[in-house]
């Protein structure tokens, strides 16, 4: 055989890594499931508790009372889910807290880079749109927290105008936000 | 393909419509006052080539359960039941099972992880608290003779390392999904499937892979949750001090 010494010394290596091969995981696969949000980091740096939450039968969304927390739906998408929205809510301020972190969104670009965490998991989005719409229009909107279409965060938090004599804020600020991969395994 | 093993995702859909024709009276989830003295048992025969009778404290409940009869969901009262196995020429399998106030438990006579072993039983709970609006459940057991399994759902590894008598769950949109077992960590050979199986929203389906020529069958069988999660989200009260109301809003991008 015209096979050079130098790769016999190594075919013994060779068929190793082959065999070895045989045996790992799949490429490109996700071994963890799906899981709740945790942690979402603003542009700012800021990070951002999540706590899971529910609907009250009316449909209001439990937002955390605390401004220093968000509150995620737990019927909507999860970190690693491949499609649909993740809706993150939070007080603009609170008695007491001043601005909660959410204010930020106020003045944020296109672009801006927001991580989502999980116990397990860490998906990075960027910043498509901004937009200003009347509080009581959330019903009507599903692309806020559908589990079908494309795969969005979003961060929706109080916003002016403000009347304290009809329930005070009268908007809503719908930050929404793309991936720029699928979620990773974080450890 | 054997003759008692059709197409895989046929049997386990002729078995969740039977299920559902048969469930017509205690249809899973218990709702008055006396169910909460009260739960439910289903039995499930997952071992090929044997036909088998089932008796719950000595009574019978169903004569010559073929592989991938499911009986019930049989309500019995809270404490312990025994469920007992008979088939002709071996020797009896016997379970203490013990039935909890509102919950629901599947009993399985199926395979060890030892080809050659004798059939054991596992009794799985039956995970029924609420799922969130326009969601399902899906539950996936090894009751073959396999290796541990990786459980993939339309193509995506969702559990790892499912052992012969263990379960996992997942929540998933409603529709047709995929489900494959493979050895754990490895892309191949498949355990079982892939198996089509039809989810509605609102129930949780339970997919027990049992042992069969080739890679493998499944039995399914379904049943209601209550609603839980809420609703969907109609309004977000985000606000309360008016500290903002003079800040700018830079707006930008699509609606």
């Amino acid at each position: 055989m015209a096979v050079p010494r130098t790769l016999r010394a190594f075919a013994p290596a060779v068929v190793l890594a082959l065999f070895l091969g045989m045996f790992a995981p799949g490429q490109g696969e996700d071994p963890v499931p799906p899981q709740a949000p945790r942690v979402v980091r603003l542009p700012s740096g800021a990070e951002v508790p999540v706590r899971t939450v529910g609907t009250e039968p009316d449909g209001e969304l439990r937002v955390p009372g605390d401004a220093r927390s968000a509150g995620w739906w737990r019927g909507g998408s999860r970190v690693g889910d491949a499609s649909g929205k993740t809706l993150l809510a939070a007080h603009v301020d609170a008695p007491g807290q001043g601005l909660g972190p959410f204010a930020e969104l106020y003045a944020t670009r296109p672009g801006a880079r927001v991580v989502l965490r999980s116990e397990d998991l860490v998906q990075v989005f960027r910043i498509r749109s901004a937009r200003l719409v009347p509080r009581g229009s959330v019903a009507g909107r599903p692309g806020l927290y559908s589990l079908r279409g494309s795969r969005r965060l979003v961060l929706v938090t109080c916003a002016p105008p403000y009347d304290a004599r009809h329930g005070g804020y009268r908007n809503l600020l719908v930050v929404v936000a793309a991936p720029t991969g699928p979620a990773r395994a974080s450890r | 393909m054997h003759a008692n093993y059709p197409r895989l995702g046929l049997v386990a859909l002729a078995l969740a419509l039977a299920q559902t024709a048969l469930a017509g009276a205690p249809a899973g989830l218990p709702e008055n006052a006396s169910a909460r003295l009260s739960g439910s048992l289903t039995l499930v025969q997952a071992v090929p080539g044997r036909t088998v009778d089932i008796r719950i404290d000595g009574r019978p409940v169903r004569r010559a359960a073929d592989v991938g009869d499911v009986v019930g969901p049989v309500r019995l009262s809270a404490g312990r039941h025994t469920v007992t196995f008979v088939s002709p020429g071996e020797a009896e399998v016997e379970a203490a099972i013990r039935v909890n106030a509102g919950g629901s438990r599947d009993v399985v006579l199926h395979r060890p992880a030892v080809p050659a072993g004798r059939p054991v039983v596992s009794s799985f709970r039956t995970p029924t608290g609420g799922v969130a609006p326009g969601r399902a459940r899906l539950v996936v057991a090894t009751t073959a003779s396999v290796v541990p399994a990786d459980v993939r759902v339309d193509g995506r590894v969702v559990f790892t390392n499912i052992a012969n008598g263990e379960s996992a769950r997942t929540q998933v949109e409603p529709g047709i999904h995929r489900v494959t077992l493979v050895p754990s960590g490895l892309a191949g050979p498949v355990v079982l499937g892939p198996v089509d199986v039809a989810v509605a929203p609102g129930t949780v389906t339970v997919l027990y892979a049992v042992d069969g020529p080739g890679s493998g069958a499944a039995i399914v069988h379904t049943l209601a949750l209550r609603p839980g999660g809420g609703v969907a989200p109609g309004r977000v009260d985000t606000g309360s001090t008016g500290l903002a109301r003079d800040l700018p809003v830079r707006q930008f991008g699509g609606g």
